[in-house]
């Protein structure tokens, strides 16, 4: 067992943010001081707390991966560093979050059948991490 | 725009020799220069950079004829210093150097004079900043930036067209003396200008050359001739094995007609008494800092992490509270730490067999409250870990560790042992919630991140700034207004939080009840992070903050007025005043509050980076925080300022681009000795979770 094994960090969310952090900020409530759009006006900052909103980046992070609110962030090293992964990724020629637009004009003309086949090969492997859209 | 001259070394002077730094040339007796200006100039000077280097016997006297005609004389210095000659006006001068002795050296059959190591003319019209003349040691160049020592007295030319309107000059300097031994006097002809009583080490200081007199110096015909007189060198023994007769340092002087930057640099000089700020002062009423705990049974030594001074305990350790110090308080706040992540680790707390309290141990540094049995004598504690750190975390170290223990502190403050004891049991809950995976969440965050004032002192902001768009999604709350009771008024979310990070687009420093929301997070126990823009440092806020347990980050990204002015505004001189007198403030204030000064590489600072390290080091900042220039995709941000065109997207810089930065601050943390923290690094513990899926 290794050392971060038996100090716990697999029993961790992808990201603890969510949860020990929370940011009352004039333009909106955060759940980190990465995110990219607030998730409720600074008046709601009471129910924003536990607002389905929350809960959904949560059970994402729960389950190891990042929510489409994180990967909106793109400020969030975390957020980066998993789309650099991606990126190089062999899979990310025909990835259609791939940010060439390029390649986004490509899987449009071909009726979306690259994105198709991304999802379908990235679903049959699994795992943490994906991009769950 | 600078005038070239062409400077010919005529007969009388012995051949060019070198000192390993740079060239220099003895002359004999009477030696022969001609120093011709590309275009004719209306005032020229002519200034050594000369000494007899301890070699002669006495010192001679060196006097100078211009095209015939003698116009001055000075004694050389003993080591080397300069000296400065007004050669008057025209095109070509035929210059003469007549020494009054001459010696030699055994060995040497020269009859030397003086040994010139530079020799530069300047024209007076053309100077863009004040020009240092005679009493003045070779400009060095190794300190956090150029510098030179002054003697007893010395004297600087301010150069009448600096920039219209210039009437204040700023003199960065050092004294190796408390403060008040040194008193420096600035003369203009026979008016005195000011009278500085110097404090020890690198400050600023702001003079109105013009004070008392009816013009302006842009209005006048010709250049301010000032003279800095001593009052007391500095002693010999501050600067043992150097023979000079030193007086202080003195860093670039710049001219400018501030007024505004002229009260403020001065401001702290006449209001700010940082030897009056008492840590104790800060302290709850009643209390007694313990320190760490001595040593003793099942302690290891004293060690110190990011947060201070701790030991670490073996699986049980025994704290010994005396009496005497005790006096019959009946709290105790141990902070302690736990390298584990998932709630293991427990610790027991007892004294004479009787469990005191039993603490599920939240990762990281947390704060835990004991009531103390009823005063009787010196107290015993027994601190028993369940379970020991896991060898495996820290390999190569032998060492049974159990958990880290903080400096203690006793108290009879019966709030503040709930409210320990409620924030503890919040984060345990907190981690609890989270490793169970609960997307409801009935703990409140240990974080809360606040918008303490939403405007800022920086017109227009600073080149990267997002403060439109912010402002534009502030949108009604833009005026909202936050303030300690409004912190008050989040309940749990503020009750529960023990950090309370500021995310202003503003600067925190100009809100107006800085001083209650201080005292707030103070009361209640909080740590505060502040980001600030160092300009507002005043005396007000500085005297707020020292002693205070705030965390502060400084963004200024640049260690010169040039790169400063690039980024933000010419404003930098306004802030090296306040970052020294900050640093003094949180000497006083026992090292509150905690200073990171912030940078983030890019294309348009980088030049700065080794500066940057040693501005630290002259700030006595705790560490440089590296930060990652904000990643936005096709920002479309690009501005002009301080002459340097800033394109947000060409200053992102990939990860081989700063893979040389970092390797260049490993270096230079080691030769500064100032720690560095890597934000560079956030999300690592993270991507190693989910790496094996993105690399199919």
């Amino acid at each position: 067992m290794s050392a971060t094994d038996e100090l716990g960090y697999p029993n961790e969310p992808l990201c603890r943010e969510p949860w020990e952090s929370y940011y009352i900020l004039r333009r909106g409530v955060l759940p980190c001081c990465y995110g990219s759009t607030p998730i409720a006006p600074m008046a709601e900052w009471r129910t924003a707390w536990n607002s389905p909103a929350l809960q959904e980046i949560r059970s994402h992070l729960v389950r190891g991966e990042l929510s489409p609110y994180c990967l909106a962030s793109l400020g969030c090293p975390v957020v980066q560093r998993f789309l650099d992964e991606r990126r190089r990724s062999p899979l990310a020629a025909i990835d259609p979050r791939a940010r060439s637009p390029l390649l986004r004009g490509l899987n449009r003309l071909l009726g979306g059948v690259p994105a198709r086949l991304y999802r379908l090969l990235s679903s049959a492997r699994g795992g943490r991490g994906r991009a769950s859209r | 725009m600078q005038t070239t001259f062409n400077i010919t070394y005529g007969d009388g002077w012995y051949p060019v020799e070198h000192d390993g730094a740079r060239p220099f040339r003895w002359s004999g007796p009477l030696a022969r220069v001609r120093i011709a200006a590309e275009s004719p100039c209306r005032s020229v000077w002519l200034r050594l950079a000369c000494g007899v280097w301890g070699a002669a016997p006495s010192v001679p006297s060196l006097s100078l004829a211009v095209n015939g005609r003698t116009t001055g004389s000075a004694q050389v210095a003993e080591q080397l210093g300069y000296l400065a000659f007004p050669l008057g006006g025209g095109r070509d001068f035929d210059v003469e150097l007549r020494l009054d002795s001459t010696f030699s050296v055994p060995g040497d059959p020269r009859m030397l004079g003086v040994m010139v190591k530079g020799l530069d003319a300047f024209d007076e019209d053309a100077l863009d900043s004040p020009l240092e003349l005679d009493g003045w040691y070779e400009r060095e160049t190794h300190e956090y930036f150029p510098f030179s020592w002054m003697g007893r007295e010395a004297s600087v030319l301010v150069p009448a067209l600096v920039r219209p309107g210039t009437r204040f000059l700023t003199l960065p300097i050092a004294a190796e003396t408390d403060a008040g031994q040194q008193v420096l006097a600035i003369w203009r002809d026979e008016r005195l200008l000011a009278e500085l009583p110097l404090r020890r080490g690198w400050h600023l200081y702001d003079v109105d050359v013009l004070d008392g007199a009816a013009q302006s110096i842009a209005g006048e015909p010709a250049s301010a001739r000032l003279t800095l007189r001593l009052s007391a060198l500095c002693p010999p023994e501050a600067r043992p094995g150097d023979p000079r007769a030193l007086g202080v340092r003195v860093g670039p002087i710049e001219a400018h007609g501030d007024r505004r930057r002229h009260a403020h640099v001065n401001s702290f000089h006449h209001t700010v008494r940082v030897e009056d700020v008492d840590p104790a002062a800060r302290q709850s009423a009643g209390e007694v800092g313990c320190g760490v705990p001595a040593a003793g049974e099942g302690w290891n030594g004293e060690e110190r992490d990011e947060r201070g001074v701790f030991r670490w305990t073996r699986r049980e350790a025994a704290l010994l509270l005396r009496d005497s110090l005790r006096c019959g308080r009946r709290f105790c706040s141990l902070p302690l730490f736990s390298a584990f992540r998932n709630l293991a680790q427990q610790v027991t707390v007892s004294a004479a067999g009787r469990e005191l309290a039993r603490f599920d141990l939240a990762k990281g540094w947390h704060t835990y409250s004991v009531a103390l049995p009823d005063p009787g004598g010196d107290l015993e504690i027994i601190l028993r870990v369940n379970v020991l750190t896991p060898a495996s975390s820290h390999a190569g170290d032998p060492r049974e560790l159990g958990i880290r223990v903080g400096a203690l502190t006793l108290h009879d403050d019966e709030r503040r042992h709930e409210r320990e004891v409620f924030l503890a049991a919040n984060a345990v809950r907190n981690q609890r919630e989270m490793q169970r995976g609960a997307t409801v969440v009935e703990s409140f965050p240990q974080t809360l991140g606040i918008d303490l004032y939403g405007r800022c002192n920086i017109k227009p902001a600073c080149v990267y700034c997002l403060w439109d768009p912010m402002k534009a999604l502030e949108g009604e709350a833009v005026d909202e207004t936050v303030d300690d009771r409004t912190l008050e008024g989040y309940g749990g979310l503020f009750e529960g939080a023990r950090l309370l990070v500021n995310c202003s687009f503003g600067e925190p420093l100009l809100h107006p009840r800085l001083d209650r929301v201080l005292d707030l997070a103070a009361s209640s126990g909080k740590v505060m992070e502040l980001s600030t823009n160092g300009q507002a440092f005043t005396p007000r806020t500085v005297g707020l903050l020292a002693g205070r347990r705030v965390h502060l980050y400084v963004s200024l990204d640049a260690a010169s007025g040039a790169t400063y002015a690039r980024l933000r505004n010419e404003r930098w001189d306004e802030v090296l005043a306040g970052l020294l007198f900050l640093r003094d403030a949180r000497e006083a204030g026992g090292g509150w509050p905690r200073l990171n000064m912030v940078f983030m590489p890019m294309p348009a600072n980088l030049d700065d980076l080794e500066s940057y390290f040693r501005l630290c080091r002259l700030v006595e900042a705790d560490t440089l925080v590296l930060r990652p220039l904000l990643h936005l995709e096709h920002p479309g941000i690009v501005r002009e300022r301080g002459g340097y065109r800033f394109d947000y997207e060409r200053e992102l810089m990939t990860p081989e681009a700063l893979e040389p930065v970092f390797a260049a601050c490993e270096r230079y943390a080691a030769r500064y000795e100032v720690s560095v923290v890597s934000q560079f690094d956030f999300g690592l513990d993270e991507a190693s979770r989910f790496r094996p899926t993105a690399t199919l």
